[in-house]
This record gives C-alpha cells, sequence and structure tokens, in this order.
C-alpha cells in the first residue's frame, strides 16, 4: 500500500518535473507580461498588477456578475514553475560535483520565485505626508481601505478594531467579540463623488448634510478614489444608521453602552512605534529655471522603547531604512512645506540579492567547470 | 563523490514545498483578517470644526439653530425655523458699496431703494473681538403677510467680506436678534 503510494508520488514528481511544462509555463509568462503592460495603458500599474500579476486567473466578463476564467493569473504561473522547478531538482538534477553549479543556479531561481511570492503577498507601499513641525507615528495606503472602530474610553490609548478592504461589500455584517454591537454595509463604493444634500434615512452625523454618488473607480496612478460606505448600526440599546467617507477628516462619534466609539472608513494606517516629525522641507532648482534640481526633507526620528532620537536627512536615491521600512522621497505641496515619503516594507527585499548571488555563483561554477573539461579534452587529444 | 539524489531531495522537496505553501497561507490570512490594536488618542475633528477650518471662520452653533450645508455657495447656513434662517457667506475682493447693499436686502423685502441720507436708520456699527462689523436692520412693509425681517452683520477680514445675515418673519427675527449678535460676536476669523 505505502509503497503503491509513493511509486504513485513519484510519477506525479516526474510528471511534474516535465520540461515541456516549464516550457509551456515560460511562455504563458512572458504572454502575461505583454497582457499587463499593455493593460498599464487603461488600468495603470496598480490595478493592472492587481488584475495581471496577484491574481489566480484572469477573467472575462461577458455579463454583469459573470465571471469566466480565460488565462492563469500571475500566483497560478508562480505556483506552478516553483512545483516543477522543485521537481525538476528533486528528480532529475542531481547533487553531485558535476551539477554543482545546476543546483546552485536553480536554487537561485527558486529563491527568485519565493521571494517574488513573499513580496506579492507580504510588501506593502503606503504614504506619509506631514507638514514641517508634524510628527506622525503611521503611513496610510493610497489604494487600500479599511473600515476602523474606535473605543475611545480608554485614558491614554485607544482600542482599534480594523475591518480590511475585502469584508466591505455591500450587504456584508462586520462584528468582533470586543463591539457590542454589529455593522451592516447597506451600502459600499470604492469610489464617488460628494455632493451638499443630505443623505436620505441618516439622523446623525456628517450624513444630514452630505451625500454620495457612486462613480467608476478611477485607475490612473495619481487619481485618488473616494470610498463612501452607508452602514447600520444594531445593538440592543442603539440603533443608527451613518455615511463613512476617505473624502472628509471628520469624525463620528457613537455612545454604545456608555462607551464612545468612533467610526471611520479611511486608507489603510501602517503604525509604527517611533515618530517621524518632518522638521524642513527643501527643493533646490536649477539656478534660473523652473526645473528641480534636488528634493530633501529632513526628519527627526524618536524611538522611545530604544531611546533613539537623531535627525535623518532623507533626499532623491538616498532614502532612511529603519525597522524594515525604507522611507523615500516622493512629492511635495502646500508651498513646499509639506513633504510625502513613499513607505516600502517588503519582507521579501533580501530574496534577489540571494537569488542573484547564487545564480551567478552557479554560472560561474558551471562554466569554469564546462571549460577545465573542455581544456582536459583538448589536452588529452593533444 | 555522488550523493543518492532520492533520500536528500526528497527532504529537500518536503522542505522547499513547505516555504511555499507556508507563505501562501499566512498571507491569505492577513488579507481578511480583523485587526485590533491600540494607537494613541487622536483628536476628534467634527464635521463642523472640518468646515470651520476650511471656511476659515470659527463659530459656536446656539441649541436652536440647525446647522445645513446644502448649499454650495454658502458657508454654512442654519436653520431655526421652517421660514426663519441664518446664513454665513464670503465674497472675495469688491463687494459693492453700503448703499447697494442696503437696496439689496430692501429688495429682497419687496421693499424701494433708498437714498445714502437715510442710511443713518437702518445701519448701525459694532466692534467684536477687535473686528469692526457693519450691522443692517431691515423690516419689510407692513401690509406683507406675515412681515419679513432681516438683520445682516458684515465685515471684512484680508481681502474678503464676510457676510452673516438672518431673515424670516420680522417677529421670529426680533426674538432671535439677541442671540444672533451674540452668535455674530463670537465669530473669529483665522
Amino acid at each position: 500500500m505505502f509503497n503503491s503510494i509513493k511509486s504513485s508520488l513519484k510519477k506525479v514528481i516526474k510528471a511534474m518535473a516535465s520540461l515541456k511544462i516549464t516550457v509551456l509555463l515560460l511562455i504563458s509568462l512572458f504572454l502575461l507580461v505583454i497582457m499587463v503592460t499593455l493593460a498599464q495603458v487603461d488600468l495603470g500599474i496598480y490595478y493592472a498588477t492587481q488584475r495581471y500579476l496577484n491574481s489566480f486567473a484572469i477573467y472575462w466578463a461577458p455579463n454583469k456578475g459573470l465571471l469566466v476564467p480565460i488565462f492563469p493569473g500571475g500566483y497560478t504561473i508562480g505556483t506552478l514553475l516553483f512545483f516543477n522547478l522543485v521537481a525538476a531538482l528533486a528528480t532529475r538534477i542531481w547533487l553531485k560535483p558535476k551539477s554543482y553549479g545546476l543546483w546552485l543556479i536553480h536554487m537561485g531561481l527558486l529563491s527568485l520565485l519565493i521571494g517574488s511570492g513573499i513580496t506579492s503577498f507580504k510588501a506593502a507601499e503606503s504614504q506619509l505626508a506631514f507638514s514641517e513641525g508634524e510628527s506622525k507615528y503611521y503611513s496610510e495606503s493610497t489604494r487600500e481601505i479599511e473600515l476602523v472602530v474606535i473605543d475611545t474610553s480608554g485614558e491614554t490609548k485607544d482600542a482599534v478594531i480594523s475591518f480590511p478592504e475585502a469584508l466591505l461589500k455591500e450587504g456584508s455584517e462586520l462584528s468582533h467579540n470586543t463591539l457590542p454591537f454589529t455593522i451592516t454595509l447597506n451600502s459600499y463604493s470604492t469610489n464617488s463623488t460628494l455632493e451638499n444634500k443630505a443623505t436620505p434615512g441618516i439622523q446623525n452625523g456628517y450624513g444630514q448634510h452630505i451625500s454620495s454618488r457612486p462613480l467608476p473607480i478611477f485607475t490612473q496612478d495619481d487619481a485618488r478614489n473616494i470610498a463612501t460606505a452607508i452602514v447600520s448600526i444594531d445593538s440592543d440599546n442603539y440603533k443608527d444608521k451613518l455615511l463613512l467617507t476617505t473624502g472628509l477628516e471628520a469624525t463620528q462619534v457613537i455612545q454604545v453602552y456608555d462607551t464612545p466609539y468612533r467610526i471611520e472608513l479611511r486608507h489603510k494606517r501602517y503604525y509604527v512605534l517611533y515618530s517621524i516629525q518632518l522638521i524642513d522641507f527643501q527643493r533646490k532648482l536649477y539656478p534660473g529655471t523652473e526645473i528641480p534640481h534636488s528634493f530633501s526633507s529632513k526628519i527627526k526620528l524618536n524611538n522611545k522603547k530604544t531611546g533613539e532620537e537623531r535627525d535623518v536627512l532623507i533626499y532623491m536615491n538616498h532614502p532612511f531604512r529603519y525597522e524594515g521600512k525604507t522611507y523615500f522621497q516622493a512629492s511635495y505641496g502646500e508651498n513646499e512645506t509639506l513633504s510625502v515619503l513613499q513607505v516600502v516594507e517588503n519582507p521579501g527585499w533580501l530574496f534577489p540579492y540571494i537569488s542573484s548571488t547564487l545564480i551567478s555563483l552557479g554560472l560561474l561554477i558551471h562554466f569554469l567547470q564546462m571549460l577545465i573539461a573542455r581544456l582536459k579534452k583538448d589536452q588529452n587529444h593533444a | 563523490m555522488e550523493v543518492p539524489s532520492l533520500l536528500i531531495n526528497s527532504r529537500f522537496l518536503l522542505l522547499i514545498g513547505m516555504v511555499g505553501v507556508a507563505t501562501l497561507l499566512s498571507s491569505c490570512q492577513t488579507k481578511d483578517s480583523v485587526n485590533v490594536y491600540f494607537t494613541p488618542k487622536e483628536p476628534i475633528i467634527t464635521f463642523t470644526q472640518l468646515k470651520q477650518t476650511q471656511s476659515g471662520l470659527t463659530w459656536t452653533t446656539p441649541k436652536q439653530w440647525k446647522e445645513n450645508y446644502s448649499h454650495t455657495k454658502r458657508i454654512v447656513t442654519f436653520v431655526i425655523d421652517d421660514s426663519t434662517q441664518v446664513t454665513v457667506t464670503r465674497f472675495e475682493g469688491r463687494t459693492g458699496s453700503l448703499i447697494a447693499n442696503v437696496n439689496r436686502w430692501r429688495g429682497q423685502l419687496k421693499l424701494g431703494p433708498t437714498r445714502k441720507s437715510r442710511l443713518k436708520y437702518y445701519v448701525s456699527y459694532e466692534t467684536f473681538n477687535r473686528k469692526k462689523f457693519t450691522v443692517v436692520k431691515l423690516r419689510g412693509p407692513r401690509k406683507q403677510k406675515p412681515r419679513q425681517g432681516l438683520i445682516t452683520a458684515f465685515a471684512k477680514h484680508n481681502n474678503d467680506t464676510w457676510f452673516i445675515k438672518l431673515s424670516g418673519p420680522n417677529r421670529t427675527v426680533l426674538r432671535q436678534r439677541r442671540q444672533f449678535m451674540e452668535f455674530v460676536s463670537n465669530v473669529q476669523f483665522h
């Protein structure tokens, strides 16, 4: 019994290691890269990447609500390539001195696939926009949204319960064991426009003054969508209906069982355990022109946990790396008193370096082995 | 020396496979999960405070007045009852002479234009928070049913002129006069 399972498994692994599969997957990857490049024209980088690379399949929507998968997405091709490579290593490329180089090359390719998987799933990009003198301990995603309920009854800290965007769908019910109420999303729009008109049925909060109208999603890279939701809050002693939007920085507070809760729809925040204060932003121009020569932000890092307090200068091609995050100078505003830093956190950042080293080393060993073998052969002939 | 691949490679396969699957599973978990965390307290900004910051004027809304922002050209409208309201508007640059403005408001009350020499009967000046306000009080014709009335207080700030106007049935306007002037005396320009 065990032997038969083992032999069938071996057959499966052997089939998986097929070079034909490798070629097919590489052609698919090539086509996918062409598709995603062309799609960027209409969808922008973010949505094209999401639809083609960060997905298991590419869908065709002939009718509303009907999705037909027509091509494998980046996740499917990446995963299949990964297992194809692992199977090839396990069955074809033996660990013997003659193939050390090939082993290293394949290990390098594997680490590249693992690294891209980690980057695709775990990397987060956000922005930190602050004015001179302002101090911040979080950055915000430009695309991802979260619905947060904040228990503000604590004396020094607020307890935040964050519902990610994946859960924000029309009709979905949000609850948590620390909350005495449930939130039902009566409507949710990723993009909308706000109007100075009361939202029907809303008696509390800013929905009494403004309403929203859904809009198609803006896919351009520099466009910002305004997400809105109409939610019903339901508990034994409290019922309410609120309009939530990312388009207003106003706060709405409800009181349930004597506890004040803030309810907000906002761009997803990434908190850090230290603060960054913008001391000075500078934009230098080439003399006599309006062409920028350099942008720089002088910041003060304050980490109360480690007692670290120091000034850092961030400028073009000189990002600031701290506790797994990299801060790049990205933009500026408000008469050069506001700086925008791009914050990148990528746990897989080391993998391309490891991969390149392994592949280079593998290629070097392999070619040296081939060269030595060739020289030896020539010598023997002579 | 050749190392038999079967043993080493199957362990290797398992290890690499586990790394790959673990990566997939851990990432799927974070995208859909509800997060709970603690943050330092943040100031609460109400919708009114936000509007005040955007407009450049800070005010305190009297209890009976209800804020309304549906009129796009106004900073804010306060609804007192179905026919009485206070409007706050801001105009940039020149806004016309005092007599032109008074006659415009008289027109709104169905009154004919008046002369410059008669302005003293309708116009007074008040200073609140070191800001000089021109206050215009007008009543509609006696035969009007209900007789209408208005009080407008306006002041210049930087390059703008701010108009705060109470209008409605004269009886309600008179009743609200004290509260209106108290409101005007409390506004602060940024």
